[in-house]
Parts: C-alpha cells; sequence; structure tokens
C-alpha cells in the first residue's frame, strides 16, 4: 500500500512514501517551528519528484510523539484531515520508536531521550533483534539522573542513548553509567519518516488501523493545569 | 447594502481561534446550510478561565468529527463547496494551528481556495445572517472574553479601530468579578441573570474613561472598585448584596460603552450600529444599546445569541466576502496569534 509517512514531533520535518517494497523518497529538514508552512509544499515536493499525486496515497502514518506538543498537534491534526479527506486509514507510530530504530544496535539498550522541559526527558527502553526494535517500557517524563539511576540498578550492559536532551544531560548521564553510556552522533537524535514507514509494515500487513477520531498524541503527561489542580485536591 | 453579486456560493467555515471549535457550511454569505460548534467550557471551567494547552488538546480532538458533521449535515460532497475559510487569527495560537492545519489539507486535497479570515471581522459579519441588507458604514462595538473595541467599517474589508480597551476586555472583566464573587465561569450569563433583581444605582461603581475624550476603554479600575467594595462590606461582615453588585457591575459598563458607542457613530457620522462578540448577548447591554441608540435615531443591529459567541458560520460569512475579492491565503500560511483588524 503506498504510505504517506510525517513526524513534526522534533526540530525536523520529516516526510517519506514508500509501500512495501521500500522507501520511495524522503525529506529531512530541519525546520524548528516551519512545520505548519512547509509541511503541505514539501509532500507536494516529494510526491511530484515520485511521479504520484496525493489521491495516490493509500495509507497516512504519523509520528504520535511523545515531543513537541505544538509540532505533535500540527502534524496530527494534518495526518488526520488528509486520512478524513482522501477516505484512508490511519496508524500512529511513537516518534520515539522511530528515534530507537535509527539507533537499533543488536545487544544492546536503547533509550531516547527528549527534552521533555521542567529538567525532564521523555523516554522508553528498547531492545532490538536483528536490526528491528521492539519496545520494553511504557513511555514516562522522567529526571535524567534517576533514568540514568535506573539503569544501574538493573545492570544493563550497553545502553544507546539518543535525543536532543543530550546536550544538557550526557554529563549527568555518563556520570552514573560510566563507560556503559553510549551517546549516539546528533545527526541521528531525531525521527526519520522512512522509519515510521517500516515500523508500520506488520500493522499495515494485519490492517490494524487506528481510529480516526481517537488518535491523538502521546503526550505522557496532563496539562500543567490539570497537574497543579491535581495536586492542590489531592486527598 | 453590502452587494451580494453571486449567487449558489457554498463556503465551508472553520473556527478554533479560542475555546470554541466550529465548522459550518454557508451559501451566498448568507444562508446558513448547517453549522456545528462544541463549546470546551466545561473542560476550563474548573480553571475559571480557558487554559491554551487544554484548548489545542480539545480542538485537535474535536475538529475532524465536527467537519465531517457539518458536511453531513449539509448534505454536499466537497466538489459542491467553492473554498474553505478559516480563521488565521487574532486568537491562541495553538488553536488556531489546529484550524488552519486542518483547512490546508481540505484544500490541498480537494483543490479549494484556502480564505484567510479575521476573527474580529466574522464577528462583525455575523450580523448579515440575520440583517441580510445592513446598510455601510457602520460603527461595531465588538464585546467579547477577549476583545473590547470600536470600530469604523466604511466598506467591505475597510476597517478602523476607533478604541480599543487598555486592559481587560469586558467579558474579561465579567469573568474575574464572577470568580471572585464564587459565582462560577464563564461570568457573562451568570452575572447578567443575578442582575436581573437587582438595582443599577445601589452602588455608585467608576464609569472609566468617560471624560477622556478618546473611544478607549479601561476596566481594571472597576474591577479594583468591585473588590474594595465587597472588602469593606466583609469587614462589616454583612451578607454580601450579590444582586445590587450585579447590576451595579453591569451599568458602570454599560453606560460607558454606550456612550463611547454613540460618539464614535457621531464622529464618523453614520447611522448604522452593530453589535457582535459573545458580550452581544447580554440582555442587559442590549436593551441599553437599544435605548441609547433610539434616543440619538441610530439603527442598532445585533445578531442572535448564538451568532454572538465564537462560531464558524461568521467564518465563512466573511471568508465568502474575502473569496469574491479574490483574497487567498497560501499553503505555507501561519496563524497570527495578534492579527489587527484594517
Ligand atoms: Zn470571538
Amino acid at each position: 500500500m503506498l504510505t504517506l509517512a510525517f513526524d513534526t514531533s522534533s526540530p525536523v520535518l520529516t516526510i517519506a512514501v514508500g509501500d512495501e517494497a521500500g522507501i520511495i523518497n524522503e525529506a529531512d529538514l530541519w525546520l524548528p517551528r516551519g512545520h505548519m508552512a512547509k509541511l503541505i509544499p514539501t509532500i507536494g515536493d516529494l510526491l511530484s519528484k515520485s511521479r504520484l499525486r496525493i489521491q495516490d496515497v493509500e495509507i497516512i502514518v504519523i509520528g504520535s510523539g511523545p515531543g513537541s506538543y505544538t509540532g505533535l498537534r500540527i502534524g496530527m491534526v494534518m495526518a488526520r484531515t488528509f486520512a478524513q479527506m482522501l477516505k484512508i486509514p490511519i496508524i500512529g507510530i511513537p516518534s520515539l520508536d522511530a528515534i530507537a530504530q535509527r539507533n537499533a544496535r543488536d545487544k544492546s539498550l536503547i533509550c531516547p531521550v527528549i527534552d521533555a522541559k521542567r529538567g525532564e526527558v521523555y523516554t522508553a527502553f528498547y531492545k532490538a533483534d536483528d536490526g528491528k526494535v521492539s519496545r520494553l517500557t511504557e513511555f514516562k517524563a522522567i529526571k535524567p539522573d534517576e533514568l540514568a539511576n535506573v539503569l544501574l540498578i538493573e545492570g544493563y550492559g550497553n545502553i544507546v542513548f539518543a535525543g536532543d536532551s543530550l546536550k544538557l544531560y550526557s554529563g549527568i548521564i555518563a556520570s552514573v553509567l560510566g563507560g556503559k553510556a553510549d551517546f549516539a552522533p546528533e545527526a541521528s537524535w531525531w525521527p526519520r519518516a522512512s522509519d515510521l514507514i517500516l515500523l508500520a509494515k506488520p500493522r499495515i500487513l494485519a490492517e490494524d488501523f487506528d481510529e480516526l477520531y481517537q488518535l491523538t498524541p502521546i503526550y505522557v503527561r496532563l496539562s500543567q493545569a490539570e497537574e497543579m489542580w491535581g495536586k492542590r485536591h489531592q486527598g | 447594502m453590502i452587494e451580494n453579486p453571486r449567487r449558489n456560493v457554498h463556503i465551508l467555515g472553520i473556527e478554533t481561534s479560542c475555546d470554541e471549535t466550529g465548522a459550518a457550511v454557508v451559501r451566498d454569505g448568507r444562508e446558513v446550510i448547517s453549522s456545528v460548534v462544541a463549546s470546551q467550557i466545561e473542560f476550563h471551567q474548573k480553571f475559571g478561565g480557558i487554559v491554551p494547552e487544554i484548548a489545542s488538546r480539545k480542538h485537535l480532538e474535536m475538529l475532524n468529527p465536527i467537519i465531517d458533521e457539518a458536511m453531513a449535515k449539509a448534505n454536499l460532497a466537497y466538489e459542491d463547496l467553492d473554498a474553505v475559510a478559516v480563521t488565521i487569527g487574532p486568537g491562541l495560537v495553538g488553536a488556531l494551528l489546529m484550524g488552519l492545519g486542518s483547512a490546508k489539507v481540505i484544500s490541498y486535497v480537494k483543490d479549494l481556495p484556502l480564505v484567510g479570515v479575521n476573527h474580529l471581522e466574522g464577528h462583525i459579519y455575523a450580523n448579515l445572517i440575520d440583517h441580510p441588507d445592513l446598510k455601510l458604514p457602520l460603527v461595531s462595538l465588538i464585546v467579547s472574553g477577549g476583545h473590547t473595541m470600536l470600530v469604523y467599517m466604511e466598506d467591505f474589508g475597510k476597517y478602523e479601530v476607533l478604541g480599543q480597551t487598555l486592559d481587560d476586555a469586558v467579558g474579561e472583566a465579567y469573568d474575574k468579578i464572577a470568580a471572585f464573587l464564587g459565582l462560577g465561569y464563564p461570568g457573562g450569563p451568570i452575572i447578567d441573570q443575578m442582575a436581573k433583581d437587582g438595582d443599577p444605582h445601589a452602588i455608585p461603581f467608576p464609569r472609566a474613561m468617560m471624560k477622556t475624550g478618546d473611544l478607549n476603554f479601561s476596566l481594571s479600575g472597576l474591577k479594583t472598585s468591585v473588590l474594595t467594595y465587597v472588602s469593606h462590606l466583609n469587614l462589616d461582615a454583612r451578607e454580601l448584596p450579590l444582586h445590587d453588585l450585579a447590576a451595579s457591575f453591569q451599568a458602570a459598563i454599560a453606560d460607558v460603552l454606550v456612550a463611547k458607542t454613540i460618539q464614535a457613530a457621531k464622529d464618523k457620522d453614520v447611522k448604522t450600529i452593530v453589535l457582535a462578540g459573545g458580550v452581544a448577548a447580554n440582555s442587559y447591554l442590549r436593551e441599553r444599546m437599544i435605548d441609547g441608540t433610539k434616543n440619538e435615531g441610530l439603527e442598532l443591529y445585533y445578531p442572535h445569541a448564538f451568532l454572538c459567541t465564537d462560531n464558524a458560520i461568521m467564518i465563512a460569512v466573511a471568508g465568502y466576502y474575502r473569496y469574491l475579492a479574490g483574497d487567498r491565503v497560501s499553503l505555507e500560511a501561519n496563524p497570527i496569534p495578534n492579527l489587527k483588524l484594517g
């Protein structure tokens, strides 16, 4: 099935078209705050370069987070509307899964760490088999030193870290985990739409689609207002 | 009269600037074919005001079903539409992004022109549904939770802001006073209702900016007066005269709004006055405006209550005129949260 995938959860606007046979074309553009303006023109370029029209697309795959709330919602509302207007199925694939896939190394734990603000990172743990990742945990927002200590106690061997939080926290992580921590180069910190298509493949084959009206970003957290309200009204 | 040359033009309007998610189909800028609005009030109520992050999340959840519902009720195919009109500002940026993102995809996939509408002009144009023969030029008082301004509209798309609030919007002042008195949210309808059993002359709250000679407003002083008045009462441990308080508070606001609106009409030598925005649904303000304009020989128009609060009908109506004028926004457009009129 001809698949259009994109992710807007990071500063990189990533878009790919592909099918079961592989990726036909991909664009990865460094565009902080440019997703709203560039998503459709870039899709248009990619399709025409691939000699395709938007009406040829048979399924939408969207990076569903976690990540920048605003960025995520731009991609999600547009993905949902593409599926709605084209009357085609939609699948949400977590953006963190794509970061993990991009950094998949067998025999290592893979740990994407992206900025969750408020001194925390969004993360989940992954393992790779034959170069394909599977997620071992739920998504969470956690302080980097806490994360490093959890990993230390659980006694993992080599741990691959990837994501923009390394800019701030690689020192903290290294001070706890020492040589076990393997920091991915900055070029592979961001999700790639080609990995979204790869990860979606089993679900496409199984026709395991998401419900259009129900598909929402993975925020991990409540809004700050709700969190504060919850704290005030506890017990 | 506003020209209405083309017939059988169908515009899909989309509105997500604040806390209402709306989609509507309007024919020829006058006839409502369908309209669906989902209010988020219940999600913001416990916070006493609109939480932007929650507003954005709810728009994302609600928008696609609402568009489907509006199209289904209109019993039209996308091929029957002539354009998509969407609010591009002013408003909450995260909220505006949802409507604009969705409208862009509709425009791109269905090959429809994309028209960007100023939310404030939308409020003025809401009047065309109930008053299709509205005469130009006009002066409009736009009063809502986010805006308080007097606008001179000479012709389609030609606006001059004559004055506006220097601090709180009228709706905002209502919300703050209602929250302070523990009456709930949103404050407008609650205070309007309570005031019906109160004496508007009971408490002499200040009429701010009445004598400044310009057409600007200020509501923070009034807010402080109410707070001071109540705190003194509390010292006396008397029971709050809520009805008189509500009535006197409304009277202080209405006196200034009516006087400055009439002043604006005189300054611009226009006969038509148009109320717009959520607070235009306030019954006391309407009565006072009716009396005030009648005495001055002015013609007053205001829309049905459901057209005063945010909705997509008004966006489709304003979008119709922009569409006829050949006004388009590109698929690269970004929302403009502080978009000005004129
Ligand atoms: Zn409004």
